[in-house]
């Protein structure tokens, strides 16, 4: 029923008569973030329902308005790229808060990625942590158990003195880790992939995307949305407090550096109230006493309650008294929108709320019965009996949709770079292998605890003792009945993004792409988590334009669904904004874990084999950087390629035909031969010759096309040229000794024992962690 | 010599974990009407110079290194000369 006198309303706030500075005034006031359009909206919509709005009612408001809760900028170009982009075995796409896509008979994980940017860059551990915790439960929420983390940061670089008022990067890398590590491993979920890139131009912006995958029957997969009306909302786990208010209209916006308002909108995790509240959850759910849930995290109740009772077809009565508060004296708006962590809203039958009250007190979990869903489609709130908030939900939800404009530069000459060649080519690697981007990053990933719940078939560290090297991704054992692993992996090609937007995505898609084959995993399934700037910049929504074209081209020739994803805009500071950085989190299926392959040389006297074709370009490589050079037309990646590239290593995989596999990216062939022979401590001689017609230098160091390498068994030499058969592929040497031996042109370039490169690669990050 | 005593503490609203924790574990041990359980930092400095300058000092150690302002407030007591 709506309501028509506005004195029934309490806490009222003027607006219908204000006009148009003084509503902008407001919105800033209030800490709403909604520009004037949308202000102006809202004043059209109370003039016409003849009443003033209510303080909460406009929080609601700004909550539900907000970039973080309706991508507003970005809808219209993601539904225009990414909708159809569906394949038989997904379950769910793009529509609850997590995907869903089939692994085997009723088997299926969850999986979800989001961007933790703006409160890890002012609270690097409570904000890291609290970006593993939300995660989790976007996982939990579908009714699935979380059986993998995964983080992908972006950070400084760690050399220049830092932006005046900001974090500098060694603190932050140490907090962000520390608080990943505490948080995963406190609650028992193995942290197992990830990417880690610095880069000046993330200097006081830094970006912290976490990830998870669960897994879930199909009798237990939960949808974020009330089962009917008449049913009961339960609110579990945490506590309610003023911490995180206003976090979405804090992420809606552009950091200032220093300014007081950036103090407002943290919040910590607690990974000892989660843990109890995964089992509790999860025990309700497989009795069958959920029929939905969705977890609180930006925007809070208001967000969560609203889309649970639409989505259902229904509305919303809440009595926020009822919520469990962690200090006194909140207002009802600040209850409404807090979002504080570690909470769950549970839509259950009547019936079923004393048994979910015994699961929930047997973990020791608070919780509180809060309202109900009702006919209709109306969510109107009552504090201690007063009507303090009572609006339609499609009115709510129905944020606005911008079709932005954008600009996008394009480049017609072909420009090729060219890097002065080095005095000494051994020298001159060991000094790039300990660039940080190259270097190893055991001082990061061995304070995860990537083995908890023993189903870790792939580490992030692949190895034999203190000759480990770094894994293309993690493998995941899937369930107990099943050899079917799930393979992850993650990363963006964060200096190809430099270069281009729109070849840098699909330059990242195709790396993700050939890691998981380096992982013997097919690959299925893509959740893209978009980090952009300041999106009111022509030049940025353009950046944001091409890549997610980029996702649905790359997508849609290589068949597979983009399931879930996030956008993160106005990662800016002073005006500069971040280089555009589409993270990427692919998933791939092994059909027999067993089989799963490790990057690492497995014994002397193999043919080292690179599969693929490259032109030697250095555009957006790494070495060009490190070389100190920009710019550079990069090559476009052949997806034709990729997809045949596919089917002969899975077939190769399949009939156990190689020892080992590694794709060439960062760092170009040079860094992955090393690393493949850091894993064992077996040495190689190679011969550079026959792979392209290119410089020395473009040879080692290009990052160009999908190229793979691979350990093959001399008696197995035949089968494979046969699998490959129309593709690229050169025997460029052997694997022996301990040294790394690479040639070009009958000419020794490179002799050296691998411990050297080693110890260089080892120790190039200890300056910061 | 005057000695100072810096007390850091979570700002009102944001959840201590180790105290929520702890007040928890007193309840379960019967000590169950404690309603609220802080935990503190607590640093105690000794200035060389009077009284009042070290109080500067110890406001700008407080909040440049001590303290995240985002989570944390501090209290600074004076215990005297020593």
């Amino acid at each position: 029923m709506p309501m028509s006198a506005a004195e029934s309303f309490s806490g009222i706030v003027k607006i219908t008569d204000l006009d148009e500075s003084s509503l902008l005034n407001l919105s800033e006031v209030m800490g709403l973030s909604l520009n004037l359009e949308e202000m102006v909206r809202l004043r059209h919509y109370f003039r016409k329902l003849g009443r003033e709005p209510t303080e909460t009612e406009l929080q609601a408001m700004g909550q539900a308005w907000s970039e973080h809760c309706c991508y507003k900028s970005s809808k219209f170009y993601l539904k225009k790229y990414l909708s159809g982009l569906k394949t038989d075995y997904t379950v769910l796409a793009m529509e609850d808060d997590a995907g869903i896509v089939k692994i085997t008979g009723d088997l299926n994980y969850a999986v979800k990625m989001e961007s933790h940017n703006h409160p890890s860059a002012i609270e690097p551990y409570g904000g890291a942590a609290t970006g593993v915790g939300g995660i989790l439960r976007d996982v939990l929420c579908m009714g699935a158990q979380p059986v993998a983390a995964i983080d992908s940061l972006y950070l400084g670089d760690g050399k220049s003195p830092g932006r005046k008022g900001m974090l500098n990067t060694k603190f932050l890398v140490n907090r962000v880790v520390g608080g990943i590590r505490d948080y995963g491993n406190r609650v028992g979920i193995p942290t197992v992939a990830g990417h880690l890139y610095f880069g000046k131009e993330f200097e006081g912006v830094p970006l912290v995307n976490a990830g998870c995958i669960g897994t879930v029957r199909d009798s237990e997969i939960r949808r974020s949305r009330v089962g009917a009306h008449g049913e009961i909302l339960i609110l579990a786990g945490g506590k309610t407090g003023r911490d995180g208010i206003h976090g979405v209209n804090f992420a809606s916006r552009t950091l200032l550096a220093g300014k007081e308002e950036n103090k407002k909108a943290v919040q910590l995790g607690n990974p000892i109230i989660k843990e109890p509240l995964i089992h509790a959850i999860l025990e309700a759910n497989s009795e069958g006493l959920i029929s939905g849930m969705k977890d609180l995290g930006g925007g809070g109740l208001s967000s969560a309650a609203g889309e649970m009772c639409l989505a259902g077809g229904s509305g919303g009565e809440i009595n926020l008294e009822k919520v469990l508060l962690k200090e006194s004296g909140m207002e009802p708006w600040e209850i409404w929108v807090s979002e504080s962590q570690e909470r769950m809203l549970i839509s259950a039958k009547k019936e079923h709320v004393d048994s979910i009250g015994k699961i929930m007190e047997k973990w020791g979990i608070d919780y509180g019965v809060i309202g109900k869903s009702t006919r209709g489609k109306r969510m109107k709130l009552l504090h201690h009996g007063e009507v303090v908030m009572d609006l339609p939900l499609t009115f709510l939800t129905s944020g606005p949709v911008y079709a932005k404009p954008f600009s996008m530069s394009s480049r017609e000459d072909m420009e090729w770079i060219q890097p002065v060649d080095p005095n000494n080519f051994s020298m001159d690697l060991k000094k790039f292998i300990a660039d940080y981007n190259n270097a190893c990053k055991f001082g990061v990933v061995r304070q995860y605890d990537f083995t908890v719940r023993g189903d870790t078939v792939i580490k992030p560290v692949s190895g034999i003792p203190n000759h480990e090297t770094h894994s293309d991704g993690a493998v995941i054992r899937a369930s107990e009945d099943t050899t079917a692993g799930i393979g992850i992996t993650s990363g963006c090609n964060v200096k190809a993004m430099i270069n281009d937007a729109y070849q840098g995505t699909i330059n990242s898609l195709s790396r993700s792409y050939t890691n998981l084959l380096a992982l013997g995993c097919s690959p299925h399934s893509v959740v893209d988590s978009l980090n952009f700037g300041n999106p009111d910049k022509l030049e940025i929504m353009g950046q944001f334009v091409k890549s997610v074209k980029a996702i649905g081209d790359f997508c849609r020739e290589l068949k597979l669904p983009v399931v879930a994803g996030n956008v993160s805009f106005y990662n800016e500071l002073e005006s500069l904004d971040i280089p555009p950085t589409p993270n990427i989190l692919l998933t791939g299926i092994i059909n027999d874990f067993r089989k799963a392959l490790t990057p690492e040389f497995k014994g002397s006297g193999n043919s080292i084999f690179v599969v693929g074709g490259s032109s030697g370009n250095l555009a957006g490589s790494i070495y060009a950087s490190y070389a100190g050079m920009t710019g550079g037309t990069m090559d476009h990646v052949d997806l034709e390629e990729l997809s045949i590239l596919k089917n002969s290593i899975l077939e190769c995989v399949e009939k156990g035909l190689v020892h080992s596999l590694h794709d060439i990216s960062g760092g170009g062939l040079a860094l992955a031969l090393l690393e493949m022979s850091f894993g064992s401590g077996i040495g190689f001689n190679v011969d550079l010759s026959s792979i392209n017609g290119s410089r020395l230098l473009n040879k080692l160091y290009s990052e160009s096309g999908n190229r793979m390498i691979m350990e093959v068994s001399k008696e197995n030499e035949e089968k494979i040229a046969g699998i490959f058969k129309g593709m690229e592929i050169h025997r460029i040497g052997i694997t022996g000794d301990v040294r790394a031996v690479f040639n070009n042109d009958a000419q020794k370039i490179i002799d050296e024992n691998i411990s050297e490169f080693r110890e260089s690669w080892e120790h190039g990050l200890d300056r910061l962690i | 010599m005057v000695k100072i005593r810096i007390e850091v503490s979570y700002l009102e609203g944001v959840e201590d974990p180790e105290a929520s924790t702890l007040q928890h574990n007193l309840g379960v041990l019967g000590y169950d009407s404690i309603d609220k359980t802080r935990i503190l930092k607590i640093y105690e400095l000794s200035f060389a110079e009077d009284e009042h300058t070290a109080l500067g000092m110890a406001k700008a150690i407080a909040e440049n290194l001590l303290i995240n302002p985002v989570i944390n407030k501090y209290d600074i007591i004076i215990l005297g000369e020593e």
